[in-house]
């Protein structure tokens, strides 16, 4: 469950300790294999052997991945900064005392009818944390999602894109576990690539369309 | 690739005198043309990536369709004796259209429609070349395309 903030930044709610730990591993991910992919990155077409691609291609590894690593990095260290403000989920607590209410109700209920209440379970916590990702950490968050995303499919997808499919019983637990990471990560960069368009349109398209939105809505006033 | 034949143009006619359009002549140029290949990179004078349309679209608009045959109208132009290089995106199965849409409009600065066209162009054509120029400036974009983890290569024009 997400949120759009105010300021441009995201809000994700109650994520549970599983999806925490997906986070967690993405630099472990987006650094194995498969990760040569994007990390080292052809600047010509791999076929053309020419002087001038070897060149280029030499030129690229000593200045241009060096720097492409540093910013890949530096968007893990942006989802770790993110992980470690993560505050126990207000909609964790918020169902933790509903549980309780229910279940102090459903005692003195109980006491009235005069019936036991063996069955009744503890409420319990779940450990779902929030997550609050600034404007300024969205695109980095994107970036490292997509890092791990990138690996993931080198490593088990095919060309075809089957790898989104749903669980498949006759692969792998590897491959199983790799696909819900994947899932995660895509279905964690929907909002944030939302977030990303609005604040692009904002910039660049100016408020003159805003503005004509809002006399339009006026026009469509019923008096 | 636009490519010139010098034997192909002339002064400048009387419909567009000089200065009037910021027309030249083409001989002034002439010593130039006798190479195989060459390429116009009008981009002199443009102050803003926004207003970088690709190579093609500037060359379609430096030939006067109207003038006298064998006279071009070039405006804001510089002449490299180089071929110009290329910037073209691949196909791959990962990142999203949206994404690739939004990565185009940031960083060519493109109009949202001409980021489609491109994007619809390398998920069923499996490539687009969205940009063509100095080498240097090719390279740059290259890179942030490979900073924003799309699959992009550089080319020389007309390959």
């Amino acid at each position: 469950m997400y949120e759009f903030m105010d300021d441009g930044g995201l809000l994700l709610i109650g994520v549970a300790p599983k999806y925490i730990e997906m986070l967690r591993r993405l630099p472990a991910i987006a650094h194995g294999d498969g990760a040569e992919r994007f990390r080292e990155p052809d600047p010509m077409d791999p076929q053309n052997r020419s002087p001038e691609a070897r060149s280029l291609r030499d030129d690229w590894m000593d200045l241009v991945v060096p720097e492409l690593h540093e910013i890949f990095d530096n968007q893990h260290c942006a989802v770790n900064e993110v992980l470690d403000k993560a505050e126990p989920s207000y909609f964790d607590d918020w169902l933790f005392h509903q549980q309780k209410l229910a279940k102090d109700f459903a005692e003195n209920f109980d006491e009235e009818m005069e019936g036991d209440d063996e069955d009744a379970q503890p409420p319990e916590r779940t450990e779902a944390v929030d997550l609050i990702i600034p404007p300024e950490l969205i695109e980095p968050w994107y970036g490292a999602l997509n890092q791990g995303r990138l690996a993931l499919h080198a490593r088990y997808g095919d060309s075809e894109g089957e790898f989104t499919n749903s669980e498949d019983s006759s692969k792998s637990d590897a491959w199983n576990q790799a696909r819900a990471h994947y899932s995660f990560y895509s279905f964690l960069q929907y909002p944030l690539i939302h977030l990303m368009q609005t604040e692009f349109d904002e910039k660049f398209l100016g408020s003159d369309e805003s503005q004509a939105e809002d006399d339009d809505s006026d026009d469509d006033l019923p008096f | 690739m636009f490519r010139v034949n010098a034997m192909n143009f002339s002064a400048p006619s009387a419909r567009f005198p000089q200065g009037a359009r910021a027309s030249r002549p083409f001989e002034r140029y002439a010593h130039l043309f006798q190479r195989a290949e060459l390429s116009l990179t009008p981009l002199a004078n443009m102050s803003r990536i926004h207003d970088l349309p690709i190579l093609s679209e500037l060359c379609m608009q430096s030939i006067d369709p109207l003038g006298d045959p064998g006279t071009a109208v070039l405006e804001d132009t510089r002449i490299s004796t180089e071929m110009p290089w290329a910037v073209v995106i691949h196909d791959d199965p990962v990142n999203t259209i949206e994404y690739v849409i939004l990565t185009i409009q940031r960083l060519f600065g493109y109009a949202r429609a001409k980021a489609e066209h491109h994007t619809m162009e390398v998920h069923y054509s499996g490539r687009s070349l969205v940009w063509n120029g100095a080498k240097e400036k090719a390279e740059h974009y290259v890179h942030q395309l490979h900073a924003a983890q799309l699959k992009a290569s550089l080319e020389r024009s007309g390959e």
